[in-house]
């Protein structure tokens, strides 16, 4: 099973003024998706959600394909949308419905028998710590409860395929922590696709990565991989407080990080070179880091 | 596609406003079916004072008095009835000085609808205006028949002067009005008018219905999930006409027979078989008794309904939030009664026609074109008679809007 998609690009026109130039929103595009989890990192605005809509086949591309094992999925059609689940970023819902009626709609939206929905819906609903709450009106429910509902309908048809636009948002700690388990559990022999700006949510659990600027793929690689561009460029120094603002605004320096110390120094963790700042500590990178260098 | 179906079903039932609005399409039906009742009056003299009395009351004495001449309208029974009115007219002057109320009501009132329709085709041919009873001859009341095609003859040259197509296409249909004509008492033309009207709220309350069904999914973002499910784009547009087209269907039907059974029932099943020329114009052009009448009011009704129903899930299906579909339905909804009310000029006769909305509302309506105007739309060199436009223009319009709908869901953002 893969994803493949070939120099896909997509331009948006400003209906409101014509003069405008065409807005590349994902430009020249070419991915190979393989089984595991997948992190599409990128700032908000650089693209990723345009990607996974096209991805997902609500939005056509302006140029070149998407194919599931080697087949156009326009071609595919609803036989594509059969094997994948789509939690989009703003998860939308009729304010009417309760949490297992609107698990009803959607199964029967994705082709589920009775026989199916019943036991595929309580399955979901404990695994997702939803079952007390089934019969609560969504509308109800806090923001986390809301975006776990978002996944449960996304895992109604046990997708092969599984498109997660920034799913973590709305979480906490523990409920981040449920969920990366729940994505390690199920992607044994699926592809799922993770989209986010929070890098620590794809860092351990992603197999493979894609860092996404101003609709480009800039980066695609495994995170050891990724994170070994850049050895030799993270640093940690320990400055006294009048020095911050110099080192701010130092251009050869990108300060990814500030810790307050206890003595009342501020030790600094940095992208840049050892030299830059006296007495400076080479430090393991994280896939964070190289986000950031990339940022 | 069933269990898809159902559960969409299930979902539209469940929203608060399809609820509400269902509520009110019941509730007005009962009383929009009565409220014609309570205009009847009856006014009669004791001990020198007039005491007026409404309701059913006054129907079922109105009923007593008119009775005696129910039935078939013979020409015979016009020259009895116009007989009783020149025999008063020469006793006590006209009907608006001092004439005796008792009187009136037990010598006039009971001839009152045939002796009107005897007068209305004795009409001057150029001026158009009625003459006195006392004008009148019992020969006129006898010829009574042969004066309404010489009536309506005279009626189109004055309204359809420049149009001789349309004069020929008059005279053909009134030649298939079946003579004589009947009339049992008790039919208002209240009851009529407030079918009409009922019609057109019913409508209005489909399309609330309706208006949200496709810019709610794309207002509250529901709309990406959807479409990325097996059934969640054709399929998924067809299951939500198809919804809206049951819950407007079975409104209309449940809504109609209870204002149907409740207006009927109180001013009497049998006034259904009245001729509808004896009710409105001697000169109307459809060979029907008012029960047919009502019938085809309520079909026109309902191929209207359908048509503004599929017109609204276009809408709806174009626009991305609720407010704007909502807008626009009552705007299009009302646009043209406003514009022909308002304008009342050939473009908005036109207009009317190719609205979904048009035949329904106030005089726009296909109720008040096919009882009280001679109007004919001419297309190059071919003349139609409105209301038969009314009817044909909506029914086409129906799967146009529909496919619209599909076509512009399954396109929307991609």
């Amino acid at each position: 099973m893969e994803i493949t998609l070939e120099h896909v690009a997509k331009h948006f026109k400003d209906k409101s003024n014509k003069n405008l130039p065409v807005k590349k929103a994902v430009a020249d595009v070419s991915l190979h998706l393989t089984p595991g989890v997948w992190g599409l990192l990128g700032a908000n605005g650089s693209g990723k959600t345009t990607l996974m809509r096209m991805i997902c086949g609500i939005m056509k591309p302006t140029s070149g394909r998407i194919c599931y094992d080697g087949v156009d999925i326009t071609q595919l059609d609803d036989a594509y949308r059969d094997i994948i689940g789509y939690l989009p970023q703003e998860f939308g819902f009729y304010p009417e419905f309760t949490v297992q009626q609107y698990l009803e709609y959607i199964s029967a939206l994705k082709g589920l028998t009775n026989v199916q929905v019943k036991n595929r819906i309580d399955e979901l609903l404990v695994r997702l710590s939803l079952d007390d709450v089934r019969r609560k009106r969504i509308i109800k429910l806090s923001g986390g409860m809301k975006r776990r509902v978002g996944i449960a309908q996304a895992l109604l048809n046990d997708p092969e395929f599984l498109v997660l636009d920034e799913p973590t948002s709305g979480l906490d700690p523990g409920e981040r922590v449920r969920f990366r388990n729940l994505l390690s559990e199920f992607a044994k022999d699926r592809i799922v696709l993770i989209s986010t700006h929070i890098v620590p949510d794809v860092e351990y659990i992603a197999t493979r990565n894609a860092i996404m600027k101003n609709g480009e793929i800039l980066l695609t690689g495994t995170t050891q991989e990724l994170v070994s561009q850049m050895h030799g460029k993270v640093f940690q120094a320990v400055i006294p407080p009048q020095e911050l603002h110099m080192w701010e605004s130092d251009p050869k320096i990108q300060i990814v990080n500030l810790r307050n110390e206890a003595d009342g120094s501020i030790c600094l963790r940095y992208l840049g070179n050892p030299t830059d700042i006296p007495e400076a500590e080479a430090q393991n990178p994280t896939l964070e880091d190289l986000y950031l260098h990339l940022k | 596609m069933t269990r898809l179906y159902k559960e969409e079903l299930k979902r539209v039932l469940r929203t608060r406003s399809t609820l509400l609005f269902l509520a009110a399409a019941v509730i007005l039906s009962v009383f929009m079916a009565y409220a014609p009742v309570t205009y009847v009056r009856f006014t009669y003299e004791e001990n020198g004072q007039e005491i007026t009395i409404k309701g059913r009351e006054a129907l079922a004495i109105r009923k007593e008095l008119q009775s005696p001449n129910a039935g078939e309208v013979t020409p015979e029974k016009m020259a009895e009835g116009l007989h009783a009115y020149q025999k008063n007219l020469e006793i006590y002057g006209d009907f608006y000085g001092d004439f005796p109320r008792n009187v009136h009501n037990s010598e006039i009132f009971p001839w009152s609808p045939q002796v009107s329709r005897l007068r209305e085709v004795m009409a001057d041919s150029e001026s158009g205006l009625a003459p006195d009873y006392t004008e009148m001859t019992e020969e006129d009341a006898l010829n009574f028949y042969e004066r309404c095609r010489t009536h309506l003859t005279d009626l189109m040259k004055l309204e359809q002067r420049k149009n001789p197509q349309a004069q020929q296409i008059a005279a053909k249909m009134y030649d298939k009005v079946t003579m004589p004509f009947y009339y049992y008492p008790g039919y208002d033309t209240n009851m009529f008018e407030y079918e009409g009207i009922y019609l057109f709220v019913l409508m209005f309350l489909c399309v609330m219905v309706t208006a949200p069904l496709f810019s709610c999914e794309y207002q509250t973002g529901a709309d990406d999930i959807l479409r990325s499910t097996r059934h969640g784009r054709r399929n998924l547009a067809f299951v939500k006409i198809l919804s809206a087209l049951t819950i407007s269907i079975v409104m209309f039907v449940l809504c109609m027979a209870i204002f149907m059974v409740i207006s009927n029932s109180l001013f009497g099943w049998e006034c259904r078989q009245t001729s509808m020329q004896i009710l409105f114009s001697a000169a109307t052009l459809l060979g029907l008794n008012m029960g047919q009448l009502q019938n085809l009011v309520m079909l026109a009704g309902f191929i209207a309904l359908l048509a503004c129903v599929s017109f609204i899930l276009f809408v709806s299906s174009a626009c991305r939030n609720t407010t704007i579909s909502t807008g626009l339905t009552i705007a299009f909804v009302l646009f043209p009664s406003v514009f022909y009310m308002m304008i009342g000029n050939a473009l908005s006769a036109y207009l009317r026609v190719l609205f979904p909305s048009g035949a329904l509302g106030g005089s726009n309506s296909f109720s008040y074109s096919v009882t009280y105007y001679f109007e004919f739309l001419k297309f190059g060199s071919l003349t139609v008679w409105t209301p038969w436009l009314l009817m044909i223009v909506p029914a086409i319009e129906i799967p146009l809007f529909l496919w619209l709908t599909v076509r512009t869901y399954c396109r929307r953002s991609m």
